[in-house]
């Protein structure tokens, strides 16, 4: 098992640096001055060219991709023209919150999906099957981003305003104004709220997809012999289904989780920028239209590097759950 | 084969010496329809002295009809049926696919599945004395496992593969018996001994997929004695395995049904196998019974035409070259049972008075056919 | 499953350490300066007690969609939000325009002017202290007025300076709180000082100028001596000051408010609703189409005025089909430009004639001929100028068969200004003039339009924010034609004229009669077609009382607005 983790990450290097090649060529050969971002009226040429040597933008192509990769490999990842700072502190600063909504998401998702798929597959053919699929295909086929604003006028507008619940939850960012002045208790509470609207926009489309599966794995593993067996031992319905069916009909969705990592990552973009979440997705964006080079790169680099380790993970949890694999 | 199975091989053999021809399955029983002379007189014997004695059965089955409600219209897979077994009886259930003996088994655990498959007004299935046909989940839960235990066709499938042998087994000592992990383990490398496993030890943390296929089958059945069970319920037990491990398998039931008077419940459409094992057999066929009586009777005197037809197709070693009997046509669906005499379609002797329903008629000595023809 | 559960839990707790993206850790400038900051602040509210009126107190909360982009540097800042947190938050400058758009004391005390207009002598006030505990004094003026002046910093609005010596020359020290400053007379000269934040000479002295862009001072830790103190600054999220205490009280003294959070939320619908949810106190710039509902709602009201931006296609002269003025102005009075208002603006907004806002004292729309919509007369200029429809397409060509078909572009995210090109389109169709509008992203379009050597375009639409202090040099100016700004490529001796008039002409009075003569030459030239200031729209809930906004900026007297204490 070693073994074959190393082989993987040592595969996963060249796969890496290969992305981040593609990604700074693209960025650094597509259309767009990063100084004209900077112009007002009465900037002289000769100041614009200053500007443009005070960010190391005078050198041709393939230089600046040796200085980049170089520094990258020591662990400089540059400065970023945007933010002024260190692009390893921006990174620093948006990354945890961007993983912070995409676990939750996932957990969510993974959570809820599961449990429903099971859910119908032991009831398949009742009124409730159906129901949850028709429920299912309508939160499949919605974009996050209209989920994400239909979930802000419902729970966060009209909940408030219009239909005065005694809930209701805040539309944007990632803690309140008043945050520094609460309690521990009180800090927890306002970070979960401002989690609940968009975690639920990333959540429900991904828990569809994953119910989906979920319930076809189930009703395959459920006409299983050895879940007849196990019904045979005398073991309770629960058990059965829970312990024995369960495990086994897992293991499909575990593909999911490495194909889902980097859907999830494109789809924060656009929650990101909704929500007003100072996220990683929100700012690689808003690098690219700036031209902000050693951000755009960075970033993408961070990115490439995370989907290549959930798929990794993905492999792990495979052999974690089904010992058929541990053997191979 | 690996060391193990070899073995163990050479463990069987040397205990059945007498029962080498039978080894080869089939062939073996077309060589002698009747087992060896001396066994059956001895179980006949022992039957006979059961009979004899107002001793209630363990298992009764009286009318048992499993209707399935489908969209094509009621499928009867088993009609009607009445049976017992005895303590410490071999019974074996014979009949072609299809002709509802895997119903019967899995409707007396109460292990159909409930939409679609019904067991109408009437059915009884009273072990111990007990009503289990419409008792409480609960009480059917308590039994499976414990004191009837199943056993299934396909040891490749009926094992979970992500859980250990060991695990599997001690799932049903702690669940029954209320056993610790620990104590329960004990108790499963134990069992895993008996049922002739080589280094049970090491194999009871291994996973259903690095054993072979009859080792797997000795681990099902490790796991139905676990908790001694009264009955054993097994269904095709050496169908899908090499003829050579059936035979040890075969053993192996026969063993342990002598150790621990266990009854057991053979299903089979393996004539030479019913032929090692059994005491009692009842024929079905087109989801009724349409012949039962002693392993003697059935082999020697088969009364019904479609008993006959059975024992007539088994291809016999004494004359090779002989093109294989065949019952002609197939088992009907049992969505449409023909009127009349189910078996009228594919019978050599069907005339007049076939076209009635057939009743079982009683020859005597706990025999019956379904065949107005019987007893003429 | 609990797995999952606990992962997700290790995150949220994991993030509670780290989610705030506060910049302050990391940079040495920072971590020394921040302390000396508190432990001023600490002595101040010790010293300058909050008076117990009930006004004092409470948070005012603004959501705006962009970041404050530049900070509080303001060598190096164009950006609107910026150039207005330093003029009426963070820092101080040397004055401010009162309603009139007449300069008024801030900072500086008084000054005068010498006789021959080529000196100004500024008196700085001896009361204002740095948040760090250092005064303000005339050194401080002097840094920042070489700062900006030299051509290293790159100091966007460098046209501001055409007319000023440059330093060193430029600026002398008289004494602690007096310093000079040399000029050439010209109009509106003391504009630059209303917009330019004083830095502080002893914490950026040291730096070099043209690495002032990259310093932390701006965006992680400025530190100023406005009415308030820069508390925090998380990137992408908020920013965060407080009241400061040891503001001068000839100048009001300490704001009523005890915090002031600027939020940045990138969703206009968000913002909304954060709004109508009580979540953010002010909403910068909501969309047209959402005024009615902060109309509608009670606890909200909308302030509306016209502003200093505008709206405008730019022709590129260079292209045949561009180059005869006559064109230039039939396509202006072939697009119904009040309609476009009304559609786009939903009424919100004013048509424009040239760059000179209606509010602005050089306004003047009775005795400036305007070309108002007329097809027809726009037809007989066509034709006149030689382009006709030859060949019965509906698209007029000149007489050498070229066709009068051009391009407008703009630039991706603008709704509205996908809408002008798209009317634009179907008006001039009317007249045979075919328009194709094009999408362009944005850093690709600058440079395509701003590349002298490129010029990749026929018509674009834009925008301009403007000073008070007016100036279409960069953009008119034959001498610039090679400089970014001139897109258009205007080569007329008669507005060239009047625009260099125009920058040295001091007295109001005589200046009016020549921007008069500027916005008629404007008008027959038509560089551009004008045409909108929008107005600007502004959310604010009820509770803040006494917000004053114009178009000298939204920020205008924060330090004077209040919160209802009934609604704390």
């Amino acid at each position: 098992m070693t073994k074959y983790l190393l082989r993987r990450l040592l595969g996963a290097v060249p796969l890496v640096l290969g992305i981040a090649t593609i990604v700074f060529f693209a960025v650094n050969l597509a259309p767009g001055d990063p100084t004209l971002y900077f112009l007002s009226p009465g900037m002289t040429q000769e100041v614009v060219e200053q500007t443009r040597i005070n960010f190391g933008l005078d050198q041709p192509v393939h230089v600046r991709y040796a200085r980049w990769l170089g520094a990258m490999l020591t662990g400089d990842f540059g400065y970023s023209f945007s933010h002024s700072r260190p692009v390893l502190d921006v990174l620093a600063d948006f990354l945890p919150n961007t993983l912070l909504l995409s676990a939750c998401a996932l957990g969510v998702a993974f959570f809820f999906g599961i449990l429903v798929g099971t859910y119908q597959a032991v009831r398949q053919y009742s009124l409730s099957d159906s129901a949850f699929s028709v429920v299912l295909l309508f939160f499949y086929s919605m974009p996050s981003f209209w989920l994400a604003l239909m979930l802000i006028l419902t729970l966060s507008l009209f909940a408030r305003n219009v239909w005065e619940w005694p809930i209701w939850f805040p539309a944007s960012g990632m803690t309140s104004t008043e945050y520094d002045f609460l309690s521990f208790g009180g800090q927890v509470r306002d970070r979960i709220a401002h989690l609940v609207l968009p975690t639920l926009s990333l959540a429900l489309v991904l828990t569809a997809g994953i119910a989906r599966y979920m319930r076809g794995s189930m009703l395959e593993v459920i006409r299983q012999d050895y879940v007849r067996t196990a019904r045979a031992k005398g073991l309770s319905e629960r058990v059965v289904v829970f312990k024995h069916a369960l495990r086994n009909a897992l293991l499909p969705i575990i593909t999911l989780v490495g194909l889902y990592i980097p859907v999830l990552f494109g789809g924060t973009v656009f929650i990101e920028t909704i929500f007003a979440w100072p996220g990683m997705g929100r700012t690689i964006v808003e690098a690219i239209n700036t031209r902000d080079y050693p951000l755009v790169m960075a970033g993408s680099f961070f990115f490439a590097s995370m989907v290549v380790a959930a798929n990794l993970i993905a492999d792990v949890l495979y052999a974690v759950v089904d010992p058929r694999i541990r053997y191979e | 084969m690996t060391q193990h199975e070899a073995a163990g091989a050479a463990k069987s053999a040397a205990k059945s010496a007498a029962k080498s021809a039978a080894s080869s399955a089939a062939t073996a029983a077309a060589n002698s329809a009747a087992p060896s002379a001396a066994q059956s007189a001895a179980r006949s014997a022992a039957n006979s002295a059961a009979q004899s004695t107002e001793v209630e059965p363990l298992l009764a089955v009286r009318d048992l009809r499993a209707w399935f409600l489908t969209d094509q219209g009621v499928a009867k897979a088993v009609d009607g049926i009445s049976f017992a077994v005895r303590e410490g009886e071999t019974l074996g259930i014979v009949g072609e696919s299809g002709c509802g003996k895997t119903v019967t088994s899995l409707a007396i655990l109460g292990l159909l599945p409930n939409p679609p498959a019904r067991l109408m007004d009437g059915s009884s299935v009273s072990f111990r004395g007990q009503e289990l046909v419409g008792a409480e989940e609960k009480r059917l839960r308590a039994l499976r496992g414990n004191e009837i235990s199943m056993i299934f066709q396909e040891p490749m499938s009926s094992l979970n593969p992500v859980f250990t042998v060991g695990d599997q087994i001690a799932e049903t000592l702690r669940l029954h018996r209320r056993m610790d992990r620990k104590a329960a383990h004990g108790e499963a490398v134990r069992l895993l001994d008996e049922v002739g496993i080589p280094e049970p030890g090491r194999r009871v943390d291994e996973y259903p997929h690095q054993l072979s296929g009859g080792m797997r089958q000795r681990v099902m059945i490790a796991m139905a004695i676990a908790c001694a069970p009264k009955l054993l319920i097994a269904d095709e037990p050496t169908t899908a395995l090499d003829v050579t491990i059936q035979a040890q398998i075969l053993e192996l039931l026969a063993e342990l049904r002598r150790a621990h008077g266990m009854a057991v419940m053979l299903i089979t459409h393996d004539l030479g196998v019913v032929a090692e094992v059994c005491d009692r057999v009842i024929v079905m066929y087109a989801g009724q019974i349409v012949e039962s009586g002693t392993v003697e009777d059935i082999f020697v005197r088969p009364a019904h035409p479609y008993t006959r037809g059975l024992l007539a197709s088994l291809p016999s070693v004494g004359t090779p070259g002989r093109r294989l009997a065949s019952i002609p046509g197939t088992v009907p669906s049992p969505l449409h049972w023909p009127e009349g005499c189910r078996f009228r379609a594919r019978c050599p002797s069907a005339g007049e008075g076939c076209e009635r329903a057939q009743e079982l008629v009683a020859l005597g000595d706990g025999r019956a056919a379904r065949c107005w023809r019987v007893g003429t | 499953m609990k797995k999952v559960l606990a992962i997700a839990a290790g995150s949220v707790l994991a993030a509670c350490g780290g989610g705030d993206s506060t910049e302050v850790s990391g940079d040495p400038f920072c971590q020394a300066v921040l302390p000396r900051v508190a432990a001023y602040m600490e002595q101040a509210r010790s010293q300058h007690p909050t008076p117990s009126d009930p006004r004092y107190g409470g948070t005012v909360v603004i959501g705006s969609i962009g970041e404050v982009a530049d900070g509080l540097n303001s060598a190096i800042s164009a950006d609107h939000s910026s150039t207005q947190h330093q003029q009426f938050v963070g820092l101080m400058t040397l004055v401010n325009y009162d309603a009139q758009l007449n300069a008024q004391p801030y900072l500086a005390e008084s000054w005068e002017i010498s006789e021959d207009g080529r000196a100004i002598t500024f008196h700085i006030r001896q009361d204002v202290y740095w948040h760090d505990g250092e005064r303000t004094d005339a050194n401080d003026v002097a840094f920042t007025y070489e700062v900006v002046t030299d051509p290293l910093t790159a100091f966007p609005n460098a046209a501001f300076w055409d007319h000023y010596v440059k330093e060193p020359e430029g600026v002398e020290v008289i004494d602690d709180f007096t310093v000079r400053i040399s000029l050439e007379p010209h109009s509106e000269f003391l504009d630059p000082f209303r917009t330019l934040g004083i830095l502080p000479e002893h914490l950026l002295r040291d730096v070099p100028h043209d690495q002032l862009a990259q310093h932390p001072f701006g965006e992680q830790c400025p530190v100023g001596n406005g009415p308030f103190v820069f508390v925090e600054h998380r990137s992408q999220d908020r920013w965060v000051f407080e009241a400061n205490p040891a503001f001068p009280a000839a100048l009001g003294g300490r704001p009523f408010v005890d915090r002031y959070v600027y939020r940045i939320i990138p969703e206009q619908t968000t913002l909304l609703t954060e709004l109508l949810t009580e979540n953010i106190d002010v909403y910068l710039a909501p969309r047209p189409d959402q005024a009615q509902q902060i109309l509608d709602d009670p606890n909200l009201e909308l302030l509306a005025y016209t502003f200093r931006n505008y709206v405008f296609v730019g022709w590129n002269s260079r292209k045949p089909q561009l180059s005869d003025a006559r064109v230039r102005r039939a396509i202006t009075m072939a697009t119904n430009r009040e309609e476009i208002v009304q559609a786009i603006l939903l009424g919100y907004g004013t048509v424009a004639n040239s760059g000179v806002p209606p509010f602005h004292w050089a306004y003047d729309d009775e005795n400036v001929p305007t070309l108002a919509y007329d097809p027809t007369a726009a037809r007989a200029l066509l034709d006149e100028a030689g382009w006709r429809d030859r060949d019965g397409d509906g698209v007029r060509e000149s007489a050498d068969g070229t066709r009068l078909s051009f391009s407008i572009k703009y630039n991706t995210g603008n709704q509205q200004r996908q809408d002008v090109a798209e009317i634009m389109q179907a008006q001039l169709a009317q007249v045979g003039i075919e328009a194709r509008p094009q999408v362009v992203e944005w850093a690709t379009l600058l440079q395509q339009i701003n590349t002298p050597t490129l010029r990749d375009f026929d018509g674009v639409v834009m925008g301009w924010v403007t000073e008070f202090k007016l100036n279409d040099m960069d953009l008119f100016h034959s001498a610039r034609i090679d400089q970014p700004y001139a897109w258009v490529g205007t080569h007329n001796p008669e507005i060239d004229r009047l625009l260099e008039q125009l920058s040295v002409t001091v007295d109001r009075e005589e200046a009016k009669e020549v921007w008069r003569e500027y916005q008629a030459a404007i008008v027959e030239e038509q560089p551009y077609t004008y045409f909108y200031f929008p107005d600007r729209l502004d959310g604010v809930n009820r509770r803040v009382r006494g917000a004053v906004m114009d178009a000298r900026g939204e920020w205008l007297n924060i330090k004077d607005w209040y919160i209802d204490p009934a609604s704390r």
